[in-house]
């Protein structure tokens, strides 16, 4: 794709001491585009998603969001405040990644004073409500402490609050992994509804190809820090050329499947966790 | 085939603040030897209470209604050695194996501690069938795993150990909760594929737990699904994907995404799943279903046959054979 970049990461590496945890990822994400991060616990994908928000240092590569370096640590609350305006992330649990004393609105308005210092009372509340109608929360629910709201409904206030920043990239870090099915196609459509009608782009960190191919048009495939495949969605998982890919492929449970013990059984889990 | 576990209108309420909240109601199922049955539902569906039940693990203070049975005997009189005897002829897998295992004890510690207590087996003897065990579940060098402490494992590994664990008694029916939701999924199909295998080895009955549908179609012969603390739908696990007889069941599958193909709209279910205690009178699925009529919100339909399977629902019988074929126009 030709179109413009809002994100580009080169040779990104991190050792954690001896342990290379990602050893040579790049990746990029045009304006409007959705990418997966796919792979298995321990392959890297959250360590890629840590140091493109800020949470992790880079050990060496570069991050480039917006046409701005950010692969070394912000200096300074501005400019940690603009890379904040830049990338956004939701987490996978919505009972652990809200503060359990504030309202949707509470949250909602604490990152609007932050990020839109331009906006007065009365336009913050104005953008409280309207981001409460994109996600889909009603008046009731938007007053509501967390505690009182379902596992959807939270996940829906930790979308809007990732929202109000006004980012270019929402980082999905298995946001959708922790819901019950019904609830699951809910928020997935609502995240399809969301860059139809925004100029914004995804990076979706999942094992479950499913959510992949519904919400994503680009994959990369991690495994032991690397990339072994990449491709577009629907080719990838249609196609897989890489026996570590073809062998995730196999793993999902669909009618007729039967469960086979892989060759790794006795071999590769053997090592310490 | 006699049936080696019978549940029949089970009902159950549990403590919460003071009041006791109906959790389950009118579940009945049937096991035969060596038989696996699938339990799928969404949070608050029930499907964890009714395995405790079983296990009669059910939290303190809970009420329970309605007959368990276990090849004969009622599970709910047992006590002193038949209950011990029970717990060595049912075992639970549950989701999480790092919350049930003791973490400063050993793996070795942890597997012979069921052989001992209830078999009366000794020490040298237990860890060699300890070992034997773990061998069966494809780990190798188990003595040095019965050395090892529970953090030095992986979470597919540990899970493994629970399995291998559960064997040592060789029980007659196993209880899986969700034994796979925390693991990835190549360890997934590893894990499901060694439960699989050693039930159709040595004939054990399995009541497997899970949200996914798929994952139950692929290893259990029938499933049941459960909305709201009820049974809406029993039916041979290969059909229950592709012509279902509830309307829940029928948007559980359509709800998922597929790996095959992505869809500009998924057909979600309107609302979210509740639990037994907030259900309406009437059908529990009725706010959520498209289907629903006034008769649905008036009255709780029982389950009843129809097409060699079981559903709960008013107008299963005219709706036969159409409840795919909107969702697909819907999607």
């Amino acid at each position: 794709m030709a179109d413009e970049l809002v994100l580009e990461a080169t040779g990104l590496r991190k050792a954690f001491g001896d342990v290379v945890a990602v050893d040579g990822v790049d990746l990029a994400v045009p304006r409007r585009g959705s990418l997966a991060i796919v792979g298995e616990s321990g392959s890297g994908k959250t360590t890629v998603a840590k140091m493109i928000v800020g949470l992790e240092a880079p050990t060496a590569g570069t991050i480039v969001a917006c046409g701005r370096d950010r692969s070394a640590p912000a200096r300074g609350a501005k400019e940690r405040r603009r890379r904040g305006g830049e990338v956004q992330i939701v987490f996978q649990d919505p009972y652990s990644s809200l503060d359990p004393r504030h309202s949707a609105v509470q949250a909602v308005d604490e990152v609007l004073r932050l990020h839109r210092p331009d906006m007065d009372k009365g336009a913050r509340a104005a953008r409280v409500a309207e981001l409460g109608e994109l996600v889909g929360l009603d008046e009731r629910q938007l007053r509501a402490r967390p505690r009182a709201l379902s596992g959807g409904q939270r996940q829906r206030i930790a979308i809007a609050r990732a929202l109000a920043a006004d980012p270019q990239v929402v980082i999905l870090d298995e946001s959708v992994a922790a819901l019950d099915v019904s609830i699951q196609a809910q928020i997935l459509n609502l995240l399809a509804d969301i860059r139809e009608r925004t100029d914004i782009s995804y990076i979706l960190i999942s094992h479950d190809l499913a959510v992949v191919r519904q919400i994503t048009d680009e994959v990369i495939v991690m495994h032991r820090g690397k990339v072994v495949e990449r491709g577009g969605t629907a080719d990838v998982l249609d196609h897989p050329r890489q026996p570590y890919t073809q062998l995730l492929r196999a793993s999902v449970p669909r009618p007729g499947w039967k469960p086979a013990r892989g060759p790794r059984a006795t071999t590769e889990e053997g090592s310490v966790a | 085939m006699s049936a080696l576990l019978e549940v029949e209108h089970l009902a159950a309420r549990l403590p919460v603040e003071g009041e006791l909240r109906t959790v389950l109601h009118d579940v009945s199922l049937s096991i035969a030897a060596g038989e696996a049955v699938g339990l799928v539902g969404e949070s608050g569906s029930g499907k964890s209470m009714t395995a405790r039940a079983v296990a009669r693990l059910l939290p303190s203070g809970a009420q329970a209604d309605g007959a368990i049975r276990f090849d004969g005997k009622d599970v709910a009189a047992l006590k002193g050695g038949g209950l011990r005897d029970y717990r060595g002829e049912v075992a639970m897998v549950f989701q999480d194996p790092r919350a049930h295992v003791n973490p400063v004890r050993t793996i070795g510690d942890f597997m012979v501690e069921a052989l001992r207590a209830l078999r009366g087996v000794d020490r040298g003897t237990a860890r060699k069938r300890a070992v034997a065990a773990l061998a069966d579940v494809g780990i190798p060098e188990g003595e040095r795993r019965l050395g090892q402490y529970p953090h030095e494992l992986s979470g597919g590994l540990l899970q493994r150990v629970m399995i291998a664990t559960m064997l040592l008694t060789e029980p007659r029916l196993v209880l899986a909760d969700e034994p796979t939701t925390a693991l990835d999924v190549t360890t997934q199909a590893e894990v499901m594929a060694i439960l699989d295998e050693l039930r159709r080895e040595r004939g054990m009955a399995l009541l497997f737990i899970t949200h996914d549908l798929e994952l139950a179609g692929a290893v259990c012969d029938r499933t049941s699904v459960m909305y709201a603390g009820s049974i809406v739908e029993t039916r041979e696990s290969a059909k229950l994907h592709d012509d279902p007889l509830h309307p829940y069941t029928a948007s559980l599958a359509t709800a998922r995404p597929t790996i095959d193909a992505s869809v500009r709209r998924l057909a979600a279910i309107p609302g979210r799943p509740v639990s037994a205690f907030e259900a309406p009178e009437g059908c529990a699925f009725a706010p959520r279903c498209a289907y629903a009529q006034d008769r649905c919100r008036a009255t709780r339909p029982p389950i009843e046959a129809l097409d060699g399977g079981l559903v709960r629902c008013a107008r299963a019988e005219e709706l036969r054979g159409r409840l795919t074929e909107k969702v697909v126009n819907h999607g």
